[in-house]
């Protein structure tokens, strides 16, 4: 008979203090959204994606809530002495409230599928939240590298060594013929997606991106909008993508994105120069309404607040306005969402409330950081 | 337009075929659309990729005639997760990683269509490839010469990139 353990791993225990994790969690500003990397006036984060599965148990779509257990233990062991992710936390979702799951949603340490799952899904998240690994999410593992601006070397290079450092702990399902086997075909190969998040308002003044997004689809790249659903565009904020992971190496995915984010940056800063010189755009009287509204409203929705940030960064850059930094308005567009509002204002449930005060804290913060 | 094969019934279905450049267009009612389906292994291929998409999109963005399951013998389940290829289809989700092996067939297929190449070209569990920097490379490469004379393309391509790992191990422990 094995003998009983005298004491849980330190990875197991740490699991019954998953919503303490994530309360000290949501009151702080990722490490990596603070650093402010090359470009980031336009490009607001860089995120790599694998997907990976454990070659001796079924998959999530259809295995059952033990044996899925059985994985997050063992990807939990394995993370445990990760040195890319030193001494990372361990969140259990089915111990987590709404408002916690939605925090780190919030984060993108949760996807939205993640945070609806029931049982044997949890998040291990390293240090100031650069790397993370979801378990049970559409695939066994899903690890996630971020990195502030346009960073694809940097997001990679820690992805790569957590994936390496895993594979000597976990049987992946691979093939030489396929690659990495994942749930839906449509991840088969690297399992890899790299997304940036990208600021343009001035193509999107202009209109001009739908001639932007033609060019993307012919080279497998998705660009669509990354808040709010459909098409309708929020905050002139897009996510771009590779669709393709096989019959492709990572070197040429990342390569590709490097170089088409390159390329879309001058557009945008093109654009941006051309909206200056524009004197019947006006832009320099747009940027400073917005200013006004957003100092003297007195209930901001969401979607508004994110339509009228957009054109105070735009007026940031374009030096029409001074006084706030990038990282400033990154904090502010965490803190105004539903369950940061929750957390660090103790924010209601209700819309209308949580309007009211939103207005509030975009009123103050732009007032105290004013120069 | 009548039906290209029955000439009885209203044609819906548009059949194109490509071969060597050539484009040949049949138009098929509904029926004989069927009956090709259970000749022609390609014509189910929009109705996989239909399934996947309504899959991830949830909804069919390809309407295709449904094929005949009756007259099929039984049809192949994943001995690991039970899982038959129509299940598959209609979830857009294997079950297991055995699943890639017994449909190998269709799932060339399907990932042809999604990606535009069935070959994995990028990296390796760093374990998998020290398993195979054992193996016996001259016995691998007389493999790969006999598969190559034999036209047994796939199982070339197998053996050339276990042979490509094994090489790459070899100059990195050099």
């Amino acid at each position: 008979m094995k003998p009983l353990s005298p004491t849980l791993p330190e990875w197991e225990a740490a699991l019954l203090n998953s919503a303490q994790e994530v309360q000290a969690l949501s009151l702080t500003l990722p490490q990596w959204v603070e650093e402010g990397g090359p470009h980031a006036e336009i490009v607001f984060s860089t995120r790599i994606r694998l997907a990976r599965n454990l070659a001796k148990h079924l998959f999530p779509s259809i295995a059952s809530a033990a044996e899925l257990t059985t994985v997050s233990d063992e990807i939990c062991a394995a993370a445990s002495v990760s040195g890319v992710l030193t001494r990372p936390k361990f969140v259990e979702m089915d111990f987590l409230a709404q408002v916690d799951r939605l925090v780190l949603v919030e984060r993108r340490l949760a996807s939205p599928a993640l945070a609806d799952r029931k049982g044997s899904a949890r998040i291990i998240i390293g240090a100031g939240e650069y790397a993370s690994i979801m378990t049970n999410e559409e695939d066994h593992l899903r690890l996630q590298s971020f990195q502030s601006g346009l960073n694809v070397r940097a997001a990679w290079q820690a992805l790569e060594r957590l994936d390496e450092e895993l594979s000597n702990h976990l049987d992946y399902a691979f093939s030489p013929q396929l690659g990495y086997l994942t749930v839906c075909p449509t991840n088969t190969g690297t399992g890899m997606r790299v997304s940036l998040l990208v600021h343009l308002p001035a193509l999107v003044i202009l209109q001009e991106m739908e001639k932007v997004s033609k060019k993307f689809a012919k080279l497998g790249l998705t660009l669509r909008g990354f808040y709010g659903e459909g098409t309708e565009v929020i905050g002139n904020v897009f996510q771009i993508s590779n669709q393709l992971t096989l019959g492709c190496s990572e070197e040429d995915t990342l390569g590709l994105l490097e170089h088409v984010a390159e390329q879309l940056v001058q557009l945008e800063q093109e654009a941006r120069m051309r909206l200056l010189a524009d004197k019947n755009l006006n832009i320099e009287d747009k940027v400073w309404r917005t200013y006004g509204i957003l100092r003297y409203a007195r209930s901001l929705s969401a979607v508004e607040f994110l339509n009228f940030l957009s054109l105070i960064r735009l007026g940031l850059d374009l030096k029409i306005l001074s006084g706030w930094t990038n990282t400033m308005l990154q904090e502010l567009m965490l803190v105004t969402q539903p369950g940061h509002m929750q957390k660090w204002y103790k924010a209601s449930r209700v819309t209308e409330k949580r309007d009211k005060l939103r207005a509030d804290i975009v009123k103050n913060k732009l007032a105290l950081n004013r120069q | 337009m009548q039906c290209q094969v029955c000439k009885k019934a209203k044609a819906t279905v548009r059949y194109t075929t490509v071969i060597n450049t050539k484009k040949a267009e049949q138009y098929l009612c509904e029926a004989c659309a069927e009956k090709t389906g259970m000749i022609n292994p390609l014509a189910g291929i929009p109705e996989i990729f239909g399934h996947i998409l309504a899959g991830i999109l949830g909804e069919a963005l390809v309407s295709s005639p449904p094929r005949s399951r009756k007259k099929r013998p039984r049809e192949p389940r994943c001995p690991s997760c039970g899982m038959t290829f129509s299940q598959f289809e209609e979830r857009g989700k294997v079950g297991c990683a055995q699943c890639y092996k017994i449909f190998s067939g269709e799932m060339k297929i399907l990932l042809r269509r999604l990606h535009g190449s069935s070959r994995h070209k990028g990296r390796a569990p760093r374990k998998l490839i020290s398993a195979t920097a054992s193996v016996n490379l001259p016995r691998l490469r007389r493999e790969l010469q006999e598969a190559i004379l034999q036209e047994r393309f796939e199982r070339a391509a197998e053996l050339r990139n276990l042979i490509r790992a094994a090489e790459t191990t070899k100059d990195a422990t050099k």
